[in-house]
């Protein structure tokens, strides 16, 4: 978490906000983040609310924890990047980013000012394709 | 890990609204308003 706090700016620069999930509980969450700074909510999910929604329930491990993954969804609700750890390697802070940063770029801002959008959907198809093959997406895209 | 439920690319993202540590309820509906959510699941603090 700490990582994420130290690109925080970046992400809202970027035009993103960020939350992060575990099921601990306030008690034990707030403490570390005052501790670490951290100036974006750290949800404390203890019914496994938005943990199950999201199908990362860990119920192997201390009463049912969460699986590490990562998602970027859009002012349409849509996922347009996920990183699931238990299926792929860590994804980075630095390249949710740049991710972050390329959405923002094409779509996340439509009222500031007119952009080429040539050039973002294609890089988007491209990368969602390069995921699907990373990631192993099993849901046809609809 | 039950990857039905995991909602992939493309896909609309579940809805959520789960308290923050200061116990203020947050919900992925207002998380979005800005353009775009970075949504991280992580272990726990043990």
């Amino acid at each position: 978490m700490a990582d994420y706090s130290d690109h925080l700016e970046g992400f809202r620069a970027a035009g993103a906000e960020l939350a992060a999930i575990s099921v601990d509980d306030a008690a034990r969450t707030e403490p570390v983040r005052r501790e670490l700074g951290i100036k974006f909510p750290l949800l404390c999910d203890t019914g496994r609310v938005a943990v199950k929604a999201y199908g990362l329930l860990n119920t192997r491990e201390n009463g049912g924890i969460a699986f590490p993954a990562a998602f970027v969804i859009d002012r349409e609700w849509l996922v347009r990047f996920r990183a699931l750890e238990e299926v792929a390697s860590r994804v980075s802070v630095e390249q949710l980013l740049e991710l972050v940063r390329e959405l923002g770029s094409g779509d996340a801002e439509p009222r500031a000012k007119p952009r080429k959008h040539g050039v973002f959907p294609g890089l988007m198809f491209l990368r969602a394709g390069m995921n699907a093959l990373r990631h192993g997406v099993r849901v046809p895209y609809k | 890990m039950d990857e039905r439920h995991t909602p992939a690319i493309g896909e609309r993202a579940p809805d959520f609204a789960v308290a923050d540590s200061t116990g203020a309820i947050r919900r992925l509906d207002d998380l979005i308003k800005g353009g775009i959510c970075v949504v991280v699941f992580y272990r726990g603090h043990w």
